[in-house]
């Protein structure tokens, strides 16, 4: 009850601007952005953002996962730099660390940075820290990875205390049903 | 009333009270007499009070007490008669910036603070801050009606939630607006406070050259310290002409700068690798002179900035630094992975498997073994596809 009242309260708040609809089973295909995927079910996903795949299940700022794709030439404008086939991952992450810092977390913490299998290719998984003014932590995951000219971003935000751990593991399904075609 | 709204409204009270306010300021009196001396001086210092405790709270004032004695004892040398008054603080942001409040309060970047090569320097523009303090700057721009600047400042910082890089170029571009007249006094008052303090004043040009270059190398902005009036040309050139046949000083205090500020130093280095801005630290670190301010493998982060910039000629630059890096300091385990990865992207495998092994036995505890790991199968693996290709 209480996070149908949630989920109504943010669908009025924000009903304007935006739509949302809920997450069914099965996969969903972004035939023009060159994957498909599994998201979690009876999240809230933000429908009107045809480029982007962004859920939450009780709100953006408690939790969320999103999907990006950006031409690789246009992968890091905050820093201007491109992104191309021969970086290695860890030269991919070290980008992307350098993205994040320069787009207002220049104090960020980079708890965990690996190799990782996305989509069937090696990309890098980077977990990272961001605190608030009141010392709150919020913890992202950023995985990354190159594919025919476009680089991938699929993101998990959340605050560190109890959203985290409790939907890392949906994430993680996510992600591992992300599939480049 | 919301904070923003008060101090909007203080902005209005002294907008529409500047043009009665004509007579020119004395310098404050310094000592137990330093204190704001009409009700708008004590207004603009509760804002900046207030905006003080604000960037406190945000966690965003680097909280070390060695180094913020060695900057307050600088400060006081150079403005003894204002010991307690004048107050320096270090702000945990990479840009070089560096301001200073109407209540007293200067704040340093770290970024600023990373690129002084020794007491002289930090002098120079501490001098300069204070006198923006001393001589009441920020209620003449209010009093003559050019400039709201100190109070822009304060109302910046004041009524924005000091977060993150927005948020932080919004107070910090309010932080420069003083008339092209007031900060060359800046100059000119601040020189002679470094001359009578003992500190060498050809350094101070030094300084600015410096940031110059750096400016000029990444095509940025000015910094926002320089970003208005005299520009940052300007400011070289004055502190040249101050400083032109000045002897060195006879008497100069000891200078432990360096030493102090090493790991600052190094770890501001770091930070601008990491956030990839390549030409900045190109330019900080390719005279060889500044590189011997920093520890022996140095060249690794030289090296690590030629690779981020990629232009032509930069993977003979970079794989040279790292080579000297590693001559230098040969259990430096960074510079062999760099190498390692290098060599790997080049077909090198036998040279790539060498250095990233050496790199995994040297770095046991590293954050990316993994990835060396990855690469180190990676050069074997295609060494042995090589070797079964012929």
């Amino acid at each position: 009850m209480k996070r149908l009242l949630a989920l109504l309260a943010m669908t009025a708040l924000l009903g304007g601007c935006a739509t949302y609809e809920l997450t069914g089973a099965g996969r969903t295909a972004m035939i023009d952005q060159g994957y498909s995927v599994e998201l979690p079910q009876n999240w809230v996903r933000l429908s009107a953002d045809s480029k982007r795949v962004i859920v939450t299940r009780d709100g953006f700022g408690l939790q969320r996962i999103m999907i990006t794709r950006a031409e690789a030439k246009d992968a890091f404008p905050k820093i201007k730099k491109q992104a191309d086939d021969k970086l290695l991952a860890s030269e991919l992450a070290e980008l992307q660390i350098a993205e994040l810092k320069s787009s207002g977390a220049p104090n960020l913490t980079v708890v965990e940075n690996l190799p990782a299998r996305i989509g069937g290719r090696i990309g890098f998984r980077l977990r990272i820290r961001l605190l608030n003014n009141d010392g709150l932590a919020f913890d992202q995951v950023w995985c990354g990875v190159l594919d025919k000219g476009h680089y991938y971003l699929i993101s998990f935000h959340a605050p560190e205390l109890y959203y985290f751990d409790k939907y890392l593991p949906d994430f993680d399904r996510t992600l591992a049903s992300f599939k480049l075609t | 009333m919301p904070r923003a709204a008060r101090v909007l409204a203080l902005a209005g009270v002294l907008a529409c009270a500047a043009p009665a306010l004509a007579q020119p300021l004395p310098p404050l009196a310094g000592g137990a007499a330093t204190a704001p001396a009409s009700d708008e001086e004590r207004r603009l210092w509760a804002n900046a009070d207030e905006a003080s405790e604000i960037l406190a709270r945000s966690g965003r004032v680097l909280d070390d007490p060695a180094l913020t004695a060695y900057v307050q004892r600088v400060a006081d040398r150079l403005f003894p008669e204002f010991k307690g008054h004048v107050r320096v603080h270090i702000l945990k942001a990479q840009s070089l910036n560096a301001f200073a409040l109407p209540n007293g309060n200067i704040y340093l970047h770290e970024g600023m603070l990373a690129r002084f090569r020794n007491e002289s320097q930090l002098a120079a523009l501490l001098g300069h801050e204070g006198i923006h303090f001393v001589d009441r700057h920020s209620l003449q721009e209010i009093e003559h009606g050019k400039s709201t600047a100190a109070l822009g400042t304060v109302l910046a910082v004041v009524g924005t939630p000091v977060v993150g890089l927005a948020a932080n170029v919004l107070v910090m571009s309010s932080v420069t607006g003083y008339s092209r007249e007031l900060e060359a006094e800046a100059d000119e008052l601040g020189y002679k406070r470094l001359v009578a303090a003992g500190y060498d004043p050809r350094e101070a040009p030094k300084l600015f050259k410096l940031m110059m270059d750096e400016v000029k190398a990444s095509g940025a902005d000015e910094p926002f310290f320089f970003s208005t009036h005299p520009a940052l040309q300007d400011r070289y050139d004055n502190y040249l002409r101050l400083s032109k046949d000045a002897p060195a000083p006879k008497e100069p205090p000891p200078d432990h700068y360096l030493a102090t500020f090493a790991d600052l130093r190094l770890a501001s280095l770091k930070a601008e690798v990491s956030m990839a801005r390549c030409k900045q630290v190109i330019a900080l670190l390719k005279e060889p002179e500044r590189r011997s301010d920093y520890p022996p493998y140095v060249d690794y982060y030289l090296g690590e900035a030629y690779r981020q910039r990629g232009d032509k000629g930069d993977d003979e630059l970079t794989k040279a630094a790292y080579l000297k890096a590693i001559a230098a300091a040969p259990g430096f385990a960074p510079a062999h992975r760099a190498l390692g990865m290098q060599l790997l992207k080049a077909g090198a495998y036998d040279d790539a498997i060498r250095e990233l092994e050496k790199y995994l036995a040297l770095a046991q505890g590293a954050s990316d073994r993994a990835y060396a790991q990855m690469y180190l199968e990676e050069a074997r693996k295609r060494k042995d596809q090589g070797r079964k290709g012929k």
